[in-house]
């Protein structure tokens, strides 16, 4: 009973050890220097950012946020106009829901340390990028010619991960 | 039994409880560690590779702080904050259980940026080589990131020497303390490739041979597809130097399996072409840029026919404007020849140029601009030229619907020879447009008034696009030297009464306004934060202005102590902040200045035999050296010796005056030890301390000297100065050649003489430029007072009054007048000796002396004066007052002559008492100065309008030149 016991003692403290290493935060990638952070790959999760699923991989859930963040530099290279408020705050909207419910997003943002507003910004970036998408491709906005576009666009940038292959 | 069944089952009951324990507690990535958020931090570990640091610095940019509750937010700030420092590769965040909180610690895994490579193993080909080629693609310290593409760069090149199969690894050796990394690539060459076949594509059997020995390619033998690639451009080249521009020689390779090479060749010659010219052909020199057939390796049609357009164009600028070219291709003995033919017509210059239409502007300023000359060869590009200036003109005059046109038509029925061609400009005004409203709209954060200050655009004046875009960049500016870095500022006009009337509208979208969080200061080593933080006009809360990032930069530079100074910005995720991150790289502590010369100078030289002093040119070799340490005990003091020294002559007359002796040799030497401290005890005023060792060699006299110097002074506003001077000086005089019956009648000379003076001086300097200024003024006074209360062996007040006013005249030409005076009046203070009152005279040294190059030009160095400041043998001894008056006309001839007039005027007084501005005297000159790479040279020849025999039998010089740098004045 005794060594049952010590088993069990040594388990629970591999098991707290075991909760202790894992990082709460920590770098995954760059994207031309801009850090892409774990809580970063959480939010994405839950928000469907750049098209990650919960049920993504991490190398393939980071492969979609460089991605995402190389399609954004691209954008904002251009120095867009102030998009549409009411195109803004319809994302915005969407991007609620599918976190579940306001108080569900705030306990998202919270958790990742993002303030209330990000996901406000997230909604700006969406928009600028959905613009440019059509203007640049029209009907085939999500197409091949699109993630032809992409893989150029990793070519010509700088991508570093943790993650080999991301 | 049941003892060993239940062993069995608390095992496995264990083992099942840690099972379930270790699947639920490790945290899946997808979960939010909400169990760790809010617990309280009971402490912030901060690791480097495993080792725990303390870096004050690097605590700093933490939030989270042992006692309060763990917020996600400031994890994820002060990652940001560490990446910032760009010092770090990796940075992980792990909170561990401890006691009734977590212990937070940061895992930071420094940057090993890459320093060198190795090459190791089976190389077979030279290491140099190889070397050579990965220095040259990549550099010397290649970014960690680049490695697989070296790796496949070095693959490829050894695939091309002849080793397809080599293998290539590459490893990083780090290192610690700096933290570097060392590539080391690990190549395996394998064995070398043999050529299996030669396809030759192109050529005869003959060619091919020929072809296949200049490559040195041979079946069989070892491959080398760098030397055959190289080889094949050089006969490529050839062929094309021989005439067969086409031709065209590709090499490829294809490996096999069992690692041989099967090399193809394909070669296309094309035909033998040559260029040539009839008609009125270009020159000969010129030929190869109009018609590069041979650089481009090309005949085809569209580099034909812009050759036949630049030979054309060619001509029309020499004036041939009806030039016509063609070309054609000849077929001659299977030779193709390509014939430019020319016909250039009668040459055209410029004729009469006539102006019409032109009344709101005026005739004249429109002529202004006409690029035209009459004579010259007759080309588009200058009417066109100044078609666009004028109609630029009437568009800034608010006529923005002005059409301008020009006809050039040669009178008919010319006799041989140039055709002349007039040039008529025709102007159609239209109506001039002017503002009769502007409005604002958006301005939330500015006053609309302010706003309104700012813009050009107003009610009455012409109505321009420029004006407006001018306004709207001012406008942006000033909200982003608030901090709205979005803003954006949109015009637009509606026109009304046939345009003669325009209402111009801004509309402002402010955007969010963005702070500066934190400022992290990256590079101190020596030099102290505070330095740094007093210069810096960024500061944490307030708004992030982008004048106030330029005023740093320059602030930075400004203290001299650094080589780089770099300030960039990051931005927070979702909120309208930035840390700003200023990046320096400190300049060397120590430095050292050297340099050496030749001066040459007119100096009085005493004569034997007691005769007068004469005028002599002196050369003499100089040299000086500077040492200066900065940055004294972190902050931005510095001390600095200074050492120049002079070989010059040095005169000693005999006591009889009958012979003089020369002696060479480094009479004048000047040491300066200095201590500088800006705003020193926290005041707005700049401290220096001075100690200086001098000999110099005057025209009457000789001195050396100690001193030492305390001065503060400071900016109390803008173009005004305040100095504040208190100067210890000990004066030795030797060498002087007064004699010994003139001596009571000029100022006693002390063989040594110490002063302690005080002085206050103030100045006020609004001109446009210090060395050449085109207006406003400068106005200086300087009072000095020694006294034997604090130590001086003499006492005197001493008063120097200048000004300066500097004004360019309304003329197409830069004309600055320039004049100034200067007053100087020195007193002694009276003491009792035994009961009577007697006054101290002023040292020689200390005493006003006039003429020379920078005074009164029309007399030598210090030779203004009569007879009671000049000594029977023509040595000047200064005087207590002085006036020097100059007026000048500074007249720009080219972009770097410029002549001048001048009337100097001015006297040397014994007394202040007795100056009086009808004693000065006259002179008058010319000059010239020269803007050289070093500054402006200047020549002045001064005439003396007052000679005087001040000596018997000898009268003043008449004229003198002067040769020195910068302005008189």
């Amino acid at each position: 009973m005794a060594r049952a016991f010590g088993y069990a003692v040594t388990v629970l403290l591999l098991a707290g050890a075991a909760w202790a290493a894992d990082p709460i935060e920590r770098i995954l990638a760059r994207v031309d220097g801009q850090a892409i952070l774990l809580s970063d790959l959480r939010v994405a999760r839950a928000l469907g950012l750049g098209g990650v699923r919960t049920d993504d991989e991490e190398i393939v859930a980071l492969r979609r946020l460089v991605d995402r963040q190389l399609v954004l530099i691209e954008v904002l290279r251009i120095q867009p106009v102030e998009p549409d408020a009411a195109a803004v705050a319809r994302v915005a909207q969407g991007l609620t829901l599918l976190a579940g419910g306001a108080a569900r997003l705030a306990g998202i943002l919270t958790a990742a340390g993002l303030p209330s507003g990000y996901v406000q910004r997230l909604a700006r970036e969406q928009v600028w990028t959905e613009v440019y998408a059509r203007q640049r491709f029209g009907e085939d906005a999500s197409g091949g010619a699109r993630a032809s576009w992409v893989r150029d666009l990793r070519r010509r940038g700088t991508v570093a991960c943790r993650l080999p292959g991301c | 039994m049941p003892t060993v069944l239940h062993r069995c089952a608390c095992r496995w009951l264990a083992l099942c409880l840690g099972g379930w324990l270790l699947l639920h507690a490790v945290p899946a990535r997808a979960q939010i560690p909400a169990d760790a958020t809010g617990k309280r931090v009971t402490a912030v570990v901060l690791e480097i590779e495993g080792r725990v640091v303390e870096d004050a610095s690097m605590r700093a940019l933490i939030r989270a702080r042992p006692g309060a509750p763990l917020s996600m937010a400031e994890v994820r700030e002060a990652v940001g904050h560490l990446d910032s420092l760009g010092r770090f590769d990796d940075i992980e965040v792990v909170a561990e259980p401890d006691r009734d909180g977590v212990r937070l610690r940061f895992r930071l895994v420094p940057k090993h940026p890459v320093a060198g490579f190795l090459l190791r193993g089976a190389l077979e080909l030279p290491e140099s080589l190889v070397r050579q080629a990965v220095l040259e693609r990549f550099g010397a310290t290649p970014e960690a990131p680049r490695v697989p593409e070296i790796v496949d760069f070095v693959r490829t090149f050894y695939r091309d020497s002849g080793y397809p199969r080599a293998t290539v690894t590459s490893q990083l050796d780090l290192r610690h303390e700096p933290d570097r990394a060392t590539l080391v690539l690990s190549v395996n060459a394998g064995s070398v490739a043999r050529v299996r076949t030669i396809r030759v594509e192109g050529l005869d059997a003959d060619g091919r041979t020929a072809l296949l020995d200049r490559l040195a390619l041979r079946e069989g033998r070892e491959h080398d597809g760098r030397g055959a690639r190289a080889a094949l451009e050089r006969y490529e080249k050839e062929l094309r130097s021989r005439g067969y521009y086409e031709a065209r020689a590709d090499i490829s390779f294809e490996y096999t399996p069992s690692g041989d090479v099967e090399v193809t060749i394909a070669v296309e010659t094309g035909s033998r072409i040559s260029v040539e010219f009839d008609g009125d052909p270009p020159p000969q020199s010129q030929r190869q840029q109009l018609v590069p057939v041979e650089r481009e390796a090309s005949v085809d049609e569209d580099l034909l026919d812009s050759s036949a357009g630049a030979i054309e164009l060619y001509w029309k600028t020499r004036g041939y404007r009806d030039a016509v070219v063609t070309h054609r291709r000849l077929d001659r003995a299977g030779q193709l020849v390509i014939v430019f033919t020319t016909a250039r017509g009668r040459r055209a210059v410029v004729g009469p140029v006539s102006v019409a239409g032109a009344a709101a502007v005026p005739e004249s300023d429109v002529r202004s601009l006409v690029r035209l000359k009459s004579g010259e060869p007759f080309q588009a590009g200058p009417v066109e030229a100044t078609l666009r200036a004028v109609r630029g003109l009437y568009a800034a005059r608010g006529f923005a619907s002005a059409v301008v046109t020009a006809r050039a038509d040669p009178e008919p029925g010319q006799p041989e020879g140039d055709l002349v061609v007039p040039v008529h400009i025709q102007i159609d005004e239209g109506p001039g447009t002017r503002v009769t409203r502007v409005v604002v709209e958006g301005t939330a954060v500015l006053a609309e008034t302010a706003v309104r200050a700012l813009l050009t655009t107003q009610p009455g004046k012409p109505y321009t696009e420029a004006d407006a875009a001018a306004d709207r960049e001012r406008i942006s500016t000033e909200y982003q030297d608030r901090g709205y870095e979005l803003v954006a500022v949109r015009s637009s006009v509606k026109l009304g009464a046939g345009d003669t009337e325009a209402e111009v509208h801004f509309v402002v979208t402010e955007g969010a306004q963005v702070f500066v969080d934190q400022v992290i200061i990256l590079g101190l080593r020596r030099i102290s934060r505070s330095t740094v933080e007093r210069e810096l006009q960024v500061r944490t809360g307030e708004p992030l202005g982008a004048a106030a990032l330029t005023d740093s930069q320059r602030h930075l530079a400004a203290l001299g102590l650094f080589r780089r100074i770099s300030l960039t910005t990051r931005a927070h995720a979702g909120e309208p902040k930035r840390d700003v991150i200023v990046q320096l790289d400190e300049a060397p502590a120590i430095s050292i200045d050297y340099g050496g010369g030749v001066g040459a100078e007119r100096r009085l030289r005493p004569t034997a035999g007691g005769g007068q002093a004469e005028e002599r040119l002196d050369v003499a070799p100089r040299g000086f050296v500077q040492v200066t340490r900065r940055n004294l005990w972190g902050k931005n003091r510095s001390a600095t010796i200074f050492s120049r020294i002079s070989s010059l002559a040095k005169d000693t007359v005999d006591a009889s005056g009958q012979s003089v002796t020369s002696s060479y040799g480094l009479h004048q030497y000047r040491v300066v030890g200095t201590f500088r401290e800006p705003r020193a005890f926290g005041t707005a005023a700049d401290l220096l301390a001075a100690a200086t060792l001098d000999q110099s060699v005057r025209t009457s006299f000789n001195f050396n000297t100690r001193e030492l110097l305390g001065r503060a002074s400071m900016r109390p506003a803008t173009h005004y100065g305040l100095t504040g001077t208190y100067t210890y000086r000990k004066v030795h005089l030797f060498g002087e050649t007064f004699s010994e019956s003139e001596r009571p009648l000029i100022d006693r000379v002390f063989p040594q003489v110490a002063l302690s003076m005080f002085g206050v001086a103030m100045l006020r300097d609004t001109r446009s430029d210090p060395l050449d200024p085109e207006k406003g003024l400068f106005l200086a006074a300087d009072q000095t007072v020694a006294a034997r209360a604090y130590g001086s062996e003499v006492g005197f007040f001493k008063t120097t009054l200048e000004g300066k006013v500097f004004y360019r005249l309304p003329a197409r030409r830069r004309i600055i007048l320039a004049l100034a005076g200067r007053l100087g009046a020195a007193h002694g203070l009276e003491r009792s000796i035994d009961g009577e009152v007697v006054r101290d005279q002023l040292p020689a040294s200390e005493r006003f002396f006039a003429g020379g190059d920078t005074t009164v030009r029309g007399f030598s160095l210090d030779r203004l004066g009569d007879a009671d400041t000049i000594t029977a043998s023509g040595f000047p001894t200064g005087g207590n007052g002085m006036i020097v008056l100059n007026a000048e006309l500074r007249t720009a001839m080219t972009s770097t002559l410029q002549g001048v007039v001048f009337l100097d005027a001015g006297d040397i007084f014994p007394l202040a008492s007795q100056m009086r501005l009808s004693r000065v005297r006259p002179t008058a000159g010319f000059g010239v100065r020269y803007r050289s790479p070093v500054g402006p040279v200047r020549v002045d020849w001064g005439f003396n309008l007052d000679r005087r025999e001040l000596l018997p039998g000898t009268r003043e010089q008449g004229n003198v030149i002067h040769v020195s740098l910068g302005q008189a004045f």
